[in-house]
């Protein structure tokens, strides 16, 4: 009954004990902040008093969204001379945690990479009135947090125009990891620009579940090609080149999305829409941190031609077709369509406003 | 699209979603029937996906690939072996320990290795069987490559050797009564780490059918939960590596299902079929599969000299 003390057994549960903590302390925070210091506020040169922290869905080299972000945060960060610190990987259960550990911590901005953030941002921003939330692709608005976004509805209309004169099945789709406000939109908008290019044209909205999941991404384009689709849009982050490479195998089409990926999969991707949100979250990161921000939300459209633009275009894209396209682009920039928020059948939708 | 062409797809998205379940799962299965909780399927699978893509980017031998992601999952079993077998660790802690670890490991790795964050891998080759791969829709069974095949020779043996051999009735011996075992002279720690090493090398070949059959790119962290879907498939499959199996073509059907009916745009909300795979789950472990008993001495750390 009683337990001796036995010194073989203390050594084992000591070694134990202190392998295992140093394993669970090598892992347990996942890559956090690069350079966090204990006092992030730093004032610089230029006199502003502030620092910058991103909390990211997925992972920073993920060559899309995410990587976007990041460099988008760097690079303010960079010109401003201020800290800047991320996290990545953050479910969507831990969003106000990472959100409100960064605010607590004094970072002056706290940015929410993606319309997943929304709930999170309003919720945490109460708690927080010093600090300053930026939801990216979100739609919120308060007094001490704003959205950034770039005019998807824009890109994924004329990208929808595209695909519909390419389509041969009429059935196109598009791919996003998880379904909120702006992935919805984004659908819509699509079928908009399809149905305007051929009014036979259907396409239908799909969700992985994750942007993340590359094998369950890879199943679902399968499941779409099987249904019959010949042209697929995705949104999603480190799961694209795999989604890409099977539009390649099944001899379909597609679209990149946030930065060229023409190289990927020359054969299926017929152009990608250009949408560099890291720049987008620069121009907003230095307005907020400068204090210059508005009370509005910040959309960055085609007018903004660094940032927002189509990449390299497959040889397959008629010569007229994109003349249509770029016809229609201009009359985005000249404000002569734009795209309204609506409501379908319960889901955020949108409609285009011509004048 | 008629329904044969439906039905031969489904089938072999069905079995693309089921072969790294079904490994992970006996492999599971064999640890926990010899006493061990192994709740690090998961880690362990993502160190195979890993271990495999690393080799076959950098030499591009697939088979090489294979063998040494067999020896890494191994290994990792080996170390969840050495924390519960020999230190007495608590098991879901060590299990714990080694999804982390894997995690952090595999995503630095990644990063010191490729470039991206996804990199494409040389897929292994699929080697189908002449006549038999005609077969309207059943002829998706024998255009695979030597992977699947290998877990159907896995079945029976495994079953095989659970059930009718000395080393079988050693292992359900040791994860039943540890003592008894003991003193009929059977070594509880070596059966122990034989089977959790057999577990981490069953792992890692999930790992690698993910990265060079199935994908054919890696991404960090994708295993995305397939380790868990593995550890409810060999409860839910009572500890049987037949019933395990079909459990896991359950989940497998049920997510190939439910992302077909999402690209037929039938109007049901994707989240209530993502949960397909879970509710199931739930439902058959609530008793629809009858009473669940697991081994009587899993998760129990064996220590000869207490009395």
């Amino acid at each position: 009954m009683s337990h001796r003390f036995d010194r073989r057994r203390f050594l084992e549960y000591s070694l134990a004990t202190a392998a295992s903590s140093v394993l669970l302390k090598a892992c347990a925070s996942p890559s956090a902040n690069e350079t966090a210091a204990e006092e992030p506020a730093s004032v610089t040169e230029s006199g502003v008093s502030t620092s910058l922290a991103i909390v990211l869905p997925g992972t920073i080299t993920d060559g899309g969204w995410n990587q976007l972000g990041y460099e988008g945060v760097k690079r303010a960060g960079d010109n401003l001379g201020i800290e800047v610190a991320y996290v990545e990987q953050v479910d969507n259960a831990d969003q106000t945690e990472s959100l409100a550990d960064f605010a607590r911590q004094g970072f002056a901005i706290v940015v929410g990479h993606g319309g997943q953030f929304d709930a999170a941002i309003e919720q945490v921003a109460m708690e927080f009135p010093e600090t300053y939330f930026l939801g990216v692709n979100g739609d919120v608005l308060g007094d001490n947090y704003t959205c950034v976004r770039t005019n998807y509805n824009q890109m994924l209309y004329l990208s929808g125009m595209i695909g519909a004169a390419m389509s041969t099945t009429k059935k196109m789709a598009y791919l996003a990891g998880m379904e909120f406000k702006s992935t919805q939109q984004q659908g819509a908008a699509m079928d908009l620009g399809a149905k305007a290019m051929d009014p036979e044209v259907e396409v239908v909205s799909s969700f992985v579940g994750d942007f993340n999941d590359i094998a369950k991404a890879k199943e679902s384009a399968l499941a779409l090609i099987a249904s019959g689709v010949d042209v697929i849009f995705h949104n999603l982050d480190n799961s694209a080149p795999a989604v890409l490479q099977a539009c390649e195998e099944a001899g379909i089409y597609a679209f990149g999305n946030n930065i060229d990926q023409f190289d990927l999969a020359p054969q299926a991707v017929l152009t990608s829409a250009i949408q560099d949100i890291g720049g987008a979250i620069t121009l907003v990161a230095e307005l907020a941190a400068t204090g210059e921000i508005g009370n509005q939300k910040y959309v960055v459209g085609l007018e903004t031609p660094e940032l927002v633009s189509f990449g390299t275009f497959n040889e397959a894209v008629p010569a007229d077709v994109r003349e249509k396209v770029d016809a229609i682009a201009a009359d985005m920039v000249a404000g002569k369509l734009v795209f309204e928020d609506a409501e379908e059948e319960g889901k955020a939708s949108v409609k285009a406003v011509t004048s | 699209m008629s329904s044969i062409d439906f039905l031969t797809d489904f089938l072999s998205a069905c079995l693309r979603l089921t072969v790294p379940l079904a490994f992970a799962a006996i492999g599971g299965l064999l640890s926990e029937r010899s006493g061990v909780l192994n709740i690090g399927l998961e880690g362990l699978i993502l160190t195979g996906a890993f271990a495999s893509a690393a080799v076959a980017f950098s030499t591009q031998q697939v088979w090489l690939a294979i063998a040494i992601a067999c020896c890494a999952g191994a290994l990792m079993g080996w170390i969840h072996a050495y924390l519960c077998v020999s230190l007495n660790v608590n098991q879901l802690v060590s299990g714990l320990a080694i999804n982390l670890t894997a995690a952090g490991l595999t995503t630095y790795g990644a990063r010191l290795l490729f470039n991206t964050g996804t990199v494409a891998l040389p897929p292994l080759s699929s080697l189908p069987i002449p006549v038999l791969q005609h077969l309207p829709i059943l002829g998706v069974f024998f255009q695979q490559d030597l992977l699947f095949y290998l877990l159907l020779l896995l079945l029976p043996a495994s079953t095989y050797g659970l059930f009718h051999t000395q080393w079988g009735l050693s292992l359900r011996a040791v994860g039943n009564a540890p003592k008894a075992a003991d003193t009929a002279g059977v070594s509880v720690a070596r059966i122990r780490y034989v089977s959790v090493i057999l577990c981490g090398a069953l792992c890692g070949l999930a790992g690698a059918y993910l990265a060079l059959v199935h994908v054919q790119f890696f991404a960090e962290n994708m295993s995305a939960g397939k380790g868990f879907i593995a550890l409810a498939a060999l409860i839910f499959g009572r500890w049987h590596p037949v019933t395990t199996t079909l459990a896991c073509l359950l989940f497998g059907a049920t997510e190939a299902l439910q992302l077909r009916i999402q690209a037929f745009g039938l109007n049901i909300p994707y989240q209530l079929l993502a949960m397909l795979p879970y509710i199931t789950a739930l439902f058959a472990l609530a008793g629809l599969a009858g009473k669940a008993t697991p081994p009587a001495a899993l998760g129990l750390p064996y220590a000869k000299e207490k009395r």
